[in-house]
């Protein structure tokens, strides 16, 4: 029994020991278990941090050296109904059966509906960004646009933005051709920046507001929406204490280069001008005159001056804060100088200056048209203010000025009769006129636009804008409508949208562009002078049946839906 | 007029919002009230603009939340809200190097 209780108690006493000493060892094992768990965890993230650094080192070396692409693929359709109203359609001359002497050909067109119900368009723009070093950068961008299943090259039909030139790339559909719209190498030097190539130029401000986006180019929309070569300076007055991105910049450009490529060289050339009606006499039988007898008239082109333009431009932008809202503003001015402007820079087309007429010319061809006269100087000044009012509304408002300085000269493209040569010998009767419609006087002209957009959420903007142009107004955008004239219309233009942003970097846009135009000759900067008699405005005012070689649209209606998406 | 608007009412109803972005206009403001204080050529920190790093390196700068070679946290020294700083990193990420916003023009 005694020793039992000895066994116990030694037991007892043992116990403790025996079970601190297991539990230390479990500790220790623990302990030591933990230690390599976290020696491990170090490796790892010693691991990690390395290649954390490795990848930033292949990134930042990656984004640089490479060309950066990016860009957007829009698929459209439109749906146009064009009214024309009742004109004297022009035909040519013929000899007046009294005298022999040229009297003017004209038919009256009634008043005429046209509709393209579907019209199917795809366009795709590839921006490209190299930057060279931490200075230089090359900017780019190539498009396609091009028309569902249609002509390579358009027909003429009296408006600009159907002659295909280098101009207006990517903003009339044309081919399945990929065409360079930008490309410049833009240096930033410690006084400024300087960009050299083919500039910046198209979808200038305001329209980054319609696209919701960025503002894209350097010369308001209303004064310039055109593919121009040529270079700018630009100050940057941040540094002399106006807000940052405030610029006060030159530009040089060229519209049309004389000596090389295009038709009016340096020297004397000769083109096709249209055609000679002297033979041209009254079939006795039918009564109508023998246009088959009409024969093409071939002049003496040139020698012409380059086209210039010669620009200043101001950006002041502005971001503020009032109360807990952020707002920001841009205010732009701008001035160019268009020097020895003529009337159709090199481009191609069909049916002109050789219209397929029955008993005149034969099948319709694609032709090269050209310059033909250099016809004076033009001075053109815009000023748009835009106003971003916190995250959802913006508005801007855009005006512009635009004065002639004719040198007398008229386009030579238009129809000839030849008098005896004491009466002056070959003589243009009519044609494509001169600028403004006056090759003598100046005349001044005036627009404005504005608009307005509401993004209620993050994904849905709603926008109206209006544009209106005066009698002879004119702005260097070849098509901003893309297929008609927006800012260049001689009337007024009312757009509506509504712009889904339905997921990332994709969109849903659906539109209605309504045009009323009041004059004939939108997009142009030049067209014939007065009928006798009366005022210019008077003669070509479309409500008054003028007397036109084309027809001009009085409104067009177009309905819109566009899937854009952006990469 | 009325079925105009209800058809407007009805996309926006069916435009759901994006989750948890910033500002990128508040963003923009922020950065250039606060960050280019001392981010400006000449200044302490060395010149930053959203075109210093690409979309990724962004994000994962503002996850890392180090500032200053990771002496301090992002905003030390600032007033900056959180929302704001959210906003600041909307900003830079939709401007970064590789980012699909189109060019500046000309610089």
């Amino acid at each position: 029994m005694k020793s039992s209780r000895i066994m116990l108690a030694l037991v007892a006493a043992l116990a403790p020991v025996a079970l601190s000493a297991q539990s230390n060892d479990d500790v220790h094992k623990q302990i030591e278990g933990l230690k390599q768990q976290i020696q491990a965890l170090e490796e790892k993230a010693d691991a990690a941090k390395d290649m954390d650094t490795r990848l930033t080192k292949v990134e930042t070396k990656i984004a640089p050296d490479n060309i950066q692409w990016g860009g957007d693929l829009r698929t459209r359709i439109d749906s146009a109904e064009w009214h024309f109203k009742p004109y004297q359609a022009f035909m040519g001359f013929a000899q007046n059966p009294a005298t022999g002497m040229p009297m003017p050909l004209t038919q009256q067109a009634p008043a005429q509906d046209w509709t393209n119900s579907v019209q199917w368009s795809t366009r795709l723009r590839l921006n490209m960004g190299i930057t060279i070093n931490e200075h230089a950068k090359i900017m780019g961008r190539l498009v396609m646009y091009k028309v569902h299943g249609g002509a390579d090259v358009p027909v003429f039909n009296g408006s600009p933005n159907t002659v295909a030139n280098s101009f207006n790339t990517g903003k009339v559909p044309s081919t399945d051709v990929l065409r360079v719209e930008r490309a410049s190498l833009v240096y930033h030097f410690p006084l400024g920046i300087l960009s050299i190539g083919r500039q910046n130029t198209t979808d200038g401000p305001p329209f980054e507001v319609r696209e919701g986006g960025e503002r894209e180019a350097t010369p308001q929309a209303l004064a310039v929406n055109a593919t121009i070569d040529g270079m700018g300076w630009k100050f940057e007055l941040e540094k002399i204490g106006l807000p940052e991105g405030t610029l006060l910049g030159i530009c040089y450009g060229v519209g049309y280069e004389s000596g090389f490529g295009g038709g009016g060289l340096v020297k004397t050339n000769a083109a096709p001008v249209g055609f000679n009606f002297t033979n041209v006499d009254i079939n006795t039988t039918t009564g109508q005159p023998n246009m088959s007898k009409a024969a093409m008239q071939v002049n003496s082109i040139g020698p012409l001056k380059d086209t210039t333009v010669l620009g200043a431009m101001y950006d002041m932008p502005l971001l503020f804060q009032i109360g807990e809202t952020v707002q920001s503003a841009n205010f732009y001015l701008g001035y160019n100088r268009f020097g020895n402007m003529t009337d159709i820079p090199f481009g191609s087309l069909t049916n002109f200056p050789v219209p397929s007429m029955p008993g005149v010319a034969g099948m319709p061809s694609t032709q090269y048209v050209t310059a033909t006269n250099n016809l004076g100087d033009m001075d053109q000044w815009t000023a748009t203010w835009k106003h971003r009012v916190g995250e959802q509304f913006t508005y801007f408002i855009s005006g512009g000025y635009l004065k002639s300085h004719p040198n007398g000269k008229v386009s030579q493209y238009g129809a000839y009769w030849d008098f005896p040569a004491a009466y002056g010998g070959t003589q243009q009767l009519a044609g494509f006129g001169g600028l403004m419609g006056d090759p003598t006087s100046s005349h001044t002209a005036t627009a404005y636009y504005t608009g307005m957009r509401w993004d209620p959420t993050e994904k849905i903007g709603v926008g109206v804008e209006f544009n209106h142009g005066s009698p002879r107004w004119f702005t260097y955008s070849p098509a901003t409508g893309e297929y008609t004239e927006k800012l260049g219309a001689r009337g007024d233009v009312w757009e509506g949208y509504i712009h889904w942003r339905f997921a990332k970097n994709a969109a849903l846009r659906l539109g209605y562009i309504d045009y009323k135009y009041s004059h004939a000759f939108s997009g142009w900067q030049i067209s014939p002078g007065a009928m006798p008699g009366q005022s210019w405005e008077d003669s070509y005012d479309l409500s008054k049946n003028p007397m036109l070689q084309y027809a001009f649209p009085a409104t067009v209606k177009n309905t819109y839906a566009a899937i854009e998406v952006k990469f | 007029m009325r079925n105009t608007l209800l058809s407007l009412l009805a996309l926006a109803a069916l435009a759901a919002p994006l989750s948890a972005q910033g500002s990128e206009l508040k963003g923009k403001f922020f950065f250039k009230k606060t960050c280019k204080t001392c981010h400006t050529a000449g200044k302490p920190g060395k010149e930053v603009t959203p075109l210093t790093k690409t979309q990724a390196q962004w994000k994962a700068y503002f996850a890392a939340n180090k500032h200053n070679k990771g002496k301090e946290k992002l905003g030390t020294g600032t007033d900056l809200k959180p929302e704001q700083m959210k906003d600041v990193m909307t900003f830079l990420v939709q401007h970064a190097s590789d980012s699909p916003q189109p060019m500046t023009c000309g610089g």
